[in-house]
Parts: C-alpha cells; structure tokens; sequence
C-alpha cells in the first residue's frame, strides 16, 4: 500500500494534510506571540497597510519594538518569514515546491497589491477617521475594500486569464489559508475574552444551540425535498442535503463516505458548494447590512448557518463585520472590530465539529437500517475523529492560552496584547486575503455547465430556503444581542 | 481489531475496486464486490470452506480530487466478515 492515501491511524495526516498544517503554522505564531510574555517580541516584524493618502505612509511594521524598522524592509522580511512557513508545510505535505514558491510568491504579491490599494483613505476610512486624512467623502468600507478587490481580482484571473489560473494552482489554498486564520482568530477571541469573557461565552452557547437546530431543520428538509420533488436516489439526497444544510465540500464528502456513495456524487455536490458561496459572499453583506442592523450577531450567525465553506463563511462575515460597523459608525456607533465575524465563524466551527458526529449516525443509519445486511460491515467510531476538523483544535488551543493568560496572571495582560497583536490583526488580515485571492482562482463558473437537476435542488435549498430559516435560527439564539461599543 | 486480510478500495466510474494480497475483486455495488471477493478467496483455497475472515478495507484517499482534499483527506475505511 506505498502510494495510497489511507487514514488508518488516528494521527494519519498530522503532517500530511493542509487541516493539520492550518493548526501548526498557527499555533507556531501564537507560541512565537506568547514569548511577549518573557518581555520578548518576536513576532513584532509582522507589516500591515494602514489607510493612507499619500502611498508613502500607507505601510506599518505591527510591533513598538520595530519601529526603527523601514516598512518596506518589514515587507521583506514578513515575505521571508511567512513564505518560509507555508513552504515547510508544502515540502511535507509533499507539494511541488519549486511551483508552489513560484505561485504563492505571485499570490503574495497580488495579495498585498489588493490590500494596500484597499487601505486608500477614500475607500476605507470610517466616518470618524476622514477629518484625521482632510478628506471630505470616503466609501467607509473598512477592511471590505481590500477583500472585495482580492475577490475581484481572484475572479477575473480563475475565470478569464485561464492559464495564470492554472500557473497558481498549486498555490491557491484557500481551505489551508482560512484554516490558519482561524487559528489566529482564535488568539483574539482570547484577546476579547479578557474584557468580555461573558459575551465570549453567551455567544458560544448560542452558536452551539443555533447549529444542533440548524441541524434537525436544513438536512431533512433538503432530503425531502430532493426525494419527493426531485425524484433523486438516496445517495443523491443525502450528499445534496449535507452539502446544502451543513458545511458544503466537508459535509458532502463525509456523508459521501458515511453512506459508501461512490465518489462524482460529492464532487458534483461540491462543485456546487463551491460556486454558489461567491454569490453569498458577494450578496448576503449588503442584504443583511441594509435590513438588520438593530440585530449585527443575528446576522453574523446567519452567515455562519447559510455560507456554506469556512473560507466562504469568514470571508462574507468579515465583509459584513466592515459594513455593519461602518454603518454604525455612521450613526455615530463605535463596535468593536470582530465580533460580528465571530458570530459567523464560531456558527460554523459549531457546525464544523458536528459533522463527524453527523457522518457517524449517517453512517450507523445506512449500514443498520437503509442498506441492511446483519454481520456484514460495521462503522468504527473513529470516524468521528476521522471527520474532525483538526484545525480546530488550533483556534481552540490559541483562544484558551490567551484566557488562561487572564485568568492565571491578570497582570501579565498588558504583554500578552504585545504579541497577540501582530498575529490576530496582522497575520489573520493577511490570511483572509490570501483567502479571497485564492477562493477566486479556483472559482470557474464554467463547472456548472451540465450539472441539471442537482443544481436546482442546490440553487432551491441555498438561496430560498436555507437563508430565511437561518435567520429565524439565528434570531431565536442571538437577538438582543450587540457588539461591545469600543473604546 | 485484526483482519485477515488488508485491502485498498478505490472506485472507477462504474465500480468499486479492492485489491491487496494479490487479490483483485471488483462489482458496480458492495453486494456485487463481496460476491467477487468471496468467490476469489475461496477459489485462492487459502481459507477452508466455512471460514468467517475479517477484511478491512482502506479507502485510496486519492479517489477524492486533489481540489477536494482540504476539506476531508478521508473518504472511508470498511471492514467487512466474509463467511467463505
């Protein structure tokens, strides 16, 4: 069995797999972030775009103890640091790594082009910031901006210049990619959880609530639907119904397996996934920022329950983060950054860690009852474990530190923030726009051609069904709820 | 848990496919497969008639598209009891 890829072991895939890496290049960022602690910054180096007038100042290397640093320097070195990491987990991951440093390298670039231009004053700066630029109008976009260029960007090269598409392939990850920003946007969960570890707590709750009803609603109404109305076969169902109502690509290859379907059934389904999440990465931010902004975490939820991959769920939560506190501000309403986004990605990461426990009763359910034959065949619990998402493990391990921080030496917070800085604002900004740059590439619209009667169960479940029950879900769970004001 | 014997399935566009020790059986369904893996043991002779034998079947991770894999590298591992 030398060249197969089994998962046998409970470890199969710790440093083979881009599920695994997202937990170790975050979690190396985090250790390197917590040698603040010691009164050491090493992770200082990290270089952000701040909004900018003049191009000139429009850079900043994150850490106080590199301000001697020139920008563009701390530009090279983050290149260098960053590009030395992910090429570690290419080279083990067994990549081509000549191509792989050749295509992130252009990614990279293309990346930091969208993100700085993206920082323009007039796009991004918020209605409280303009008279600090002396400018009169500005789009107030935040960090929407760069995203929505990056997916632009993404876009136009996966769709109309096929061949730098191709040449970038082996670098586009935006599942590796988002997978990582997790991580490190699990250091500022623990970051706010020192100022408001009982929001923190109430939305976690609420997220787990949401998605066991999320749960027992969206997967037998796409079913049914595609069952009884579609005239679909078992497998087709099922896959359809997992892709649609759970975690897209994760959960339709899980129940592929689960239910032994053969393979094109979750490859249709996941084609599928993949294509409609741009349509909701691009419309659910305004839809939801002009009818709920007296309910942002609701929102926030429902992106989490309606977007259906974690690169896609981020992104639009990050999108709708922006929007909604931009509108806010607006009004004269200061939010903090992120929480809005959390309510997506914590949603999602609820309906991540399910989908093994899902697959496994799918599993129990076909083997014992839809496909019965006694003494046959039987479901090893270590399917669950098989269809956990490891990287979740990472945004857990990076948010408790941080907690543990607070509570174990209270006193010790002012330095832990040193170093939790340049990885959950730096380091997860970047990864996120990686993750727009990369989602594009791989987008082709063309890969729904000829896909019939699958799409419009698909297309009936995601932009009629799901997204209205969602809401519902999320109103019941999250309303009342409200970012803490900053400041 | 022991199996007699290791296999690794992978799936063409019409069938399921198992191979290991250098046994070869293959069917559009699992019914068909355990038919052609059985008929296979037994007439290999290396099993007595009646024997229950306990085959564990590793999926080919690389039945699922390279593009797919981030999202689960695992499609499904099957262990089976084959009474000869």
């Amino acid at each position: 069995m030398a060249n197969e890829k089994i998962f046998r072991k409970w470890y199969s895939g710790m440093f083979s797999s881009e599920d695994w890496w997202a937990v170790w290049l975050g979690l190396a960022m985090v250790i390197l972030g917590l040698a603040s602690l010691a009164g050491v910054d090493l992770v200082g180096w990290v270089t952000i775009p701040v909004n900018w007038v003049a191009p000139a100042k429009g850079l900043k290397v994150s850490g106080a103890a590199y301000q001697g640093m020139y920008p563009l320097l701390g530009l090279a070195v983050s290149y260098l640091i960053i590009t030395a990491m992910v090429t570690l987990g290419a080279w083990a991951m067994k990549w081509n790594v000549k191509k792989f440093i050749l295509g992130w390298t252009v990614i990279f670039i293309i990346t930091w082009i969208c993100w700085f231009v993206g920082h323009n004053a007039h796009l991004a700066a918020m209605e409280n910031q303009m008279d600090s630029f002396g400018i009169s109008w500005s789009l107030n976009m935040g960090d929407g901006a760069s995203y929505l260029m990056a997916l632009a960007v993404g876009l136009l090269i996966g769709n109309v210049t096929k061949g730098l598409a191709a040449f970038l392939k082996d670098a586009a990850k935006p599942e590796w990619f988002i997978k990582t920003a997790i991580v490190y946007l699990g250091v500022k969960l623990g970051v706010k959880c020192m100022s408001a570890a009982g929001f923190a707590i109430d939305l976690a709750l609420a997220g787990a609530a949401a998605t066991i009803v999320a749960y027992m609603l969206f997967w037998p109404i796409s079913y049914v639907l595609a069952r009884k109305a579609f005239k679909m076969s078992r497998d087709w169902a099922a896959c359809l119904a997992s892709g649609v109502s759970i975690c897209g690509v994760s959960a339709a290859v899980a129940t592929g397996g689960a239910i032994r379907s053969r393979t094109f059934v979750p490859i249709v389904v996941s084609i599928l996934v993949v294509v409609c999440t741009i349509f909701m990465i691009v419309g659910l931010p305004p839809l939801f920022t002009s009818t709920l902004m007296d309910e942002p975490m609701v929102a926030g939820s429902a992106v989490g329950m309606t977007v259906k991959t974690d690169g896609g769920d981020a992104a639009t939560g990050a999108i709708l983060d922006d929007m909604m506190r931009s509108k806010a501000s607006q009004a004269g309403t200061e939010w903090e950054e992120g929480w809005i986004l959390t309510a997506a990605v914590m949603t999602k990461i609820w309906i991540d860690i399910f989908i093994g426990i899902w697959a496994f009763l799918l599993a129990l359910l076909w083997v014992y009852k839809v496909e019965k034959k006694p003494g046959q065949a039987r479901v090893p619990l270590s399917e669950i474990w098989f269809r956990f998402p490891k990287f979740v493990l990472g945004y857990l391990i990076a948010w408790f530190a941080y907690v543990a921080v607070s509570l174990i030496s209270p006193d010790a917070i002012a330095a832990a923030k040193i170093g939790a800085g340049p990885v959950e604002h730096g380091m997860r900004h970047l990864f996120f726009m990686l993750t727009f740059v990369s989602i594009g590439v791989i987008t082709d619209f063309r890969k729904l051609k000829g896909i019939g009667r699958p799409a419009m169960v698909y297309v009936i479940m995601q932009f009629l069904i799901i997204p209205p029950l969602a809401l519902l879900i999320a109103w019941i769970f999250h309303h009342g709820m409200l970012p803490p004001v900053a400041g | 848990m022991r199996a007699d014997l290791e296999m690794v399935i992978s799936c063409d566009a019409d069938r399921w496919v198992a191979k290991g020790d250098e046994l070869v059986a293959s069917g559009a369904t699992w019914d068909e497969l355990e038919e052609d893996l059985r008929r296979g043991l037994a007439s290999s002779e290396r099993y007595a008639s009646g024997t229950r034998v306990t085959v564990w079947m590793g999926c080919d991770g690389r039945m699922i598209p390279e593009w797919m894999r981030p999202y689960q590298c695992h499609y499904f591992n099957r262990v089976m009891h084959l009474q000869i």
